[in-house]
């Protein structure tokens, strides 16, 4: 069978081949090498942090007590991890402290994945995000340079920035995300290829057309149009980039999920679909850098049995000082809040799940990624800056002891001044303390080829060296 | 005192200077200093424009205008756009908008979707190619029609002669007149020129903007559409050449139906009714509640304030009219009987209740959960009623009980914190007049523990400062010079998409106030002021 390169074409045009055909289309030699040996960026944000300051109930119920090798039972909402727990570190005693703006009091998010402190004027970022600058650099070659994707409540866009202060705004429809990256029904080659000649037609004259008005433009609207142009262009390489499949690869399409509502009691559905869908992006070398946001403050989740909102849950007993009438009982809060947290890692350990499965070669997704999981806060109801906890996992490309170890709590020393009801994790360890998220970028930006080995991560005045022990 | 005794001669300055006479050399500082701003606004002296940075149409717009284009319900696609992000409660500030590669995918689509139309509904093609573009004999003629006639829509002007050429390349690539009209609108409707709302350049001063830039901003902003093609033969005669002309044809665009839909969103999206949407309530204390409640709140406040807007008379009404909508959902929160039919039914609220204060939907949203808060209510009064911001300090203290020590008591401790209680003496008493209405709204007189409700609140700042409950405070409200000037600089960042800037603004805001007060606070009168001004018919040299 002979194909050409242009009738992969997919959701772009809400139609397209049915992918086991994808099988058929091997990009050169060359590019199939590149992306056998393409490291990969896969981020995943999930809302509001972990208990650790407040709860009533002894220990903290997620980082694990000590530095050092993850213990035999991991703590209560890490137990979904557990079947990962050689393949992952936990990362313990980070923080972006030193560039929070609380321009309200979460909106200093943003800072998390741009590595600068938040315009509180215009409540936006001052720099790129991590995954758009990773996918500048290593996801040119790819039809889609990064992909993003986030669960209905994705907190007014705070975690994308293709630019400083330009939102790049993520998919919040499973649905919609699978047909952009596979399709919807199959039809003739012959049909995508003139639909492809089409589409590139089309941009065309919408270049032309946003060439000649840049030329009337202040300097300004300049630069908003540059932003559509590079979009247009965007647009353009997932017309025309071929798909460059490693030898041994398994890409199938997923199924079509049809459509996956944000119901509440839809939740895991939803998250799942969104995984798989990226999952299969990143096999099929779609793409080689996504971020996947598990939601907001806003959520609920009366699937497991949780009927007041997230945000309820997390600030029970801090939040609305001045009211009066019925509260939840603190217990029963914390113990939601815990019950939500291990519901968030259930869907980790899925993510996961998914990237071991080896292909022909034996070789899985897992070997070539660096995998990032993390929140914004530490203790969401105490808006905690510090703490925050990470997930690691991958091993970007390296083998053998090049690789990174796995299986311990990589704690780094620290000292909040804010409380924690275990944070033993901190204390006896040498070394700089308190240690950013810039540097976990830094370290993740290096080991994925995005950043050069001198190169750092955000602001500069805030960003110093990579975390040892991180991808080295 | 400097401030106070600087005002105070200028006012004795600017009184006596006339427009013509040398002005006195300035010596209050920078421009937009508020006492310069009331200096030099006292009459109707020129204004220079503010920034007016290129904005794009939002998803509302968008969808609405592709229909008046083509006839085609884009509102699908629209669902799947990437949310417009909100601002003050608005969707169509300027520093939020980007196109973003999902946008542009999104745009894409969309256009797919007209165009598909175009090229099999023979009566979208009537609307949009109006010529027979498929015989041999016709095509030609007929697209280089099409393409003038529909593109001076679509960029709401005539084409340049480039464009033209543009385009007719465009069609000459396929060799169906079906699919070289479908393509033409679907690069239309791509095209930054219509995605965004392009004004050209000011270069070395101020300029007039052209008669078709005009027609758009009064289109945008009074239908939330683009202009039709009698507003653009009205730019094209001549009618928006002069102020006059301007509001002539602005009070026409009143009376469509479009100018209420436009208005209707304006108010939505200051009242911010959406937050409606988040509000959680137990099942059990709140068994009536859920999203036909909701629904019915929202329609609610929408009729109110349309009522408001549209009377002909004092737009701050809203806030102490007992004029209400109730129907099955709402009533008995009202404490009256649920009316005969279906939908809402006018009412006479409890005299009580009066105002958009004492209103179900107003009091419901303004609490998240269960429990009603003192600081979401008085929040809102500041920030949405009374422009005030309410950044917290840079370093807020951590909220948290020490060890041993009771929640309630760290509250007390965060309210009793210098850092914290400068914000909350001026939210929580505020709040406190309103604790009569519990988390739907419904009257109550004392709590779950048997103590009483007071109704006596406190608003700082405002004359005089107590007051008993929700009507009182509406009529405190509808009183303030703050609330008044607050609701024109609502509409005032809404016409923009942007916030005000105190060095380019202050001066229009204030002479925008002295129309605005002059025509008794009516709301049409508002709009009328706003779109005749200096600064929405000119363009400022970008700063």
């Amino acid at each position: 069978m002979t194909l050409n390169r242009r009738t992969v074409l997919k959701g772009l045009f809400g139609s397209t081949i049915a992918l086991p055909m994808l099988e058929a289309m091997v990009g050169s030699r060359a590019a199939q090498a590149q992306a056998a040996s393409a490291k990969r960026l896969m981020l995943v944000h999930w809302p509001q942090g972990v208990p650790t300051g407040w709860a009533p109930l002894s220990s903290g119920p997620w980082f694990p007590a000590a530095a050092g090798p993850l213990p035999a039972t991991m703590p209560e909402c890490l137990q979904p991890l557990a079947p990962h727990r050689a393949d992952l570190n936990i990362v313990s005693g980070l923080t972006y402290a030193p560039y929070k703006n609380s321009f309200d009091s979460h909106g200093h998010a943003i800072a998390v994945f741009t590595g600068y402190a938040a315009d509180g004027n215009t409540k936006a970022s001052r720099g790129a995000s991590v995954d758009q600058i990773a996918g500048r650099a290593i996801g040119a070659a790819t039809r889609f340079s990064s992909l993003a994707a986030a669960c209905y409540d994705n907190n007014e866009g705070w975690w994308s920035w293709s630019a400083p202060g330009v939102r790049s705004p993520m998919e919040l429809n499973p649905q919609s995300l699978f047909n952009r990256l596979f399709g919807t029904t199959s039809q003739p080659p012959s049909q995508g290829e003139v639909q492809a000649r089409r589409a590139k037609s089309i941009l065309d004259a919408v270049k032309s057309e946003a060439n000649d008005l840049n030329r009337k433009l202040g300097a300004a609207d300049r630069q908003r149009l540059d932003n559509h142009l590079s979009s247009i262009r965007e647009l353009e390489k997932a017309v025309a980039t071929p798909p460059m499949m490693p030898p041994g690869n398994t890409c199938t399409a997923p199924a079509n999920p049809g459509q996956v509502n944000y119901g509440d009691g839809d939740f895991v559905r939803y998250v799942r679909t969104m995984i798989d869908v990226l999952v299969m992006a990143h096999r099929c070398d779609l793409t080689r850098v996504s971020l996947l946001s598990f939601g907001g403050v806003w959520m609920s989740f009366p699937h497991i049995g949780i009927t007041t909102d997230y945000h309820n849950v997390c600030h029970e007993g801090f939040n609305d000082t001045a009211s009066k009438g019925p509260r939840l009982d603190r217990q029963a809060a914390a113990l939601a809040y815990r019950k939500i947290a291990t519901h968030f890692m259930e869907q980790i350990a899925y993510y996961l799940s998914a990237l071991k499965v080896p292909d022909a070669t034996g070789a899985t997704l897992l070997d070539s990624t660096a995998f990032v999981a993390l929140s914004e806060f530490g203790d969401g109801g105490l808006h905690y800056e510090s703490y925050i906890p990470v997930i690691v996992a991958g091993k970007a490309g390296k083998t053998g002891t090049a690789a990174m170890a796995t299986g311990q709590n990589l704690a780094y020393p620290c000292d909040f001044g804010q409380s924690f009801t275990n944070a033993g994790f901190c204390a006896g360890l040498s070394g700089p303390k308190n240690r950013t998220l810039n540097d976990l970028w830094t370290s993740t930006l290096r080991a994925t080829g995005v950043l050069g080995a001198t190169q750092t991560f955000g602001d500069p005045a805030l960003s110093t060296q990579p975390l040892p022990g991180l991808w080295t | 005192m400097m401030l106070g005794l600087t005002v105070g001669l200028l006012g004795c300055e600017g009184s006596i200077s006339v427009p013509g006479q040398r002005q006195p050399v300035d010596p209050v500082g920078p421009p937009g200093s508020p006492a310069r701003s009331v200096w030099e606004c006292a009459v109707g002296k020129a204004v220079t424009p503010g920034a007016a940075p290129m904005r794009r149409l939002t998803h509302a717009e968008y969808e609405r205008t592709v229909r008046a284009l083509t006839g085609v319900d884009v509102s699908s696609v629209v669902s799947s756009f990437p949310a417009d992000i909100r601002a003050d409660g608005f969707d169509n500030f300027t520093s939020t908008q980007s196109i973003s590669t999902l946008h542009a995918d999104r745009y894409f689509a969309a256009a797919q979707a007209v165009g598909d139309q175009v090229a099999t509904n023979a009566a979208v093609r009537a609307t949009v190619v109006g010529c027979d573009v498929q015989a041999a004999a016709s095509r030609a003629q007929c697209l280089s029609d099409f393409v003038d006639r529909f593109g001076r829509r679509v960029y709401r002007r005539p084409l340049t002669p480039t464009e033209r050429d543009t385009f007719l390349t465009l069609a000459a690539t396929e060799t169906d007149g079906l699919m070289a009209a479908s393509v033409v609108v679907q690069a239309m409707l791509q095209s930054p020129k219509f995605l965004f709302r392009p004004e050209a350049e000011a270069v070395g001063g101020p300029r007039a903007l052209t008669a078709f830039e005009v027609a758009s901003r009064l289109s945008f902003f009074l239908w939330g559409e683009g202009p039709d093609d009698a507003l653009l033969a009205d730019a094209e005669m001549g009618r928006l050449d002069s102020r006059d002309g301007v509001v002539e044809v602005a009070r026409e665009m009143l009376t469509d139906p479009r100018a209420r839909d436009a208005m209707a969103r304006f108010s939505e999206q200051w009242l911010q009714v959406a937050r409606l949407d988040k509000v959680r309530r137990s099942a059990v204390a709140f068994p009536s509640f859920g999203p036909q409640m909701v629904r019915s709140m929202q329609a609610e406040l929408s009729r109110r304030t349309a009522d408001a807007m549209w009377s002909g008379r004092d737009v701050f009404e809203l806030f102490t009219s007992r004029n209400g909508y109730v129907d099955g959902q709402l009533a008995p929160i009202y404490g009256l009987t649920a009316p005969v039919g279906s939908g809402l039914q006018q009412v006479e609220v409890p005299a009580d209740r009066a105002g958009l204060l004492g209103s179900a939907g107003w009091l419901a949203m303004t609490t998240r959960n269960d429990a009603t808060s003192l600081v979401q209510r008085g929040a809102y009064v500041r920030q949405v009623l009374l422009c005030e911001g309410l950044s917290p300090p840079a370093n807020i203290p951590q909220l948290e009980a020490m060890p041993g020590e009771e929640v309630a008591d760290a509250e007390k401790r965060h309210a009793a914190d210098p850092q914290c209680a400068g914000c909350h003496k001026r939210l929580d008493p505020v709040g406190e007049g309103l604790e009569r209405f519990d988390a739907l709204g419904a009257l109550r007189t004392q709590y779950a523990s048997g103590a009483p409700v007071s109704m006596h609140g406190r608003i700082e700042g405002l004359m005089p400062a107590d007051f008993q409950g929700a009507a009182e405070l509406g009529s405190r409200l509808r009183d303030a010079q703050q609330a008044r000037s607050c609701f024109a600089t609502k509409v005032f960042r809404f016409a923009y998409g942007r916030l005000e800037q105190p060095a380019t603004d202050a001066c229009g805001l204030r002479q925008l106030d002295l129309a605005f007060a002059d025509a008794g606070h009516r709301f049409p009168e508002l709009l009328a002021s706003l779109v005749s001004s200096d600064a929405f018919l000119t363009r400022g040299v970008e700063p």
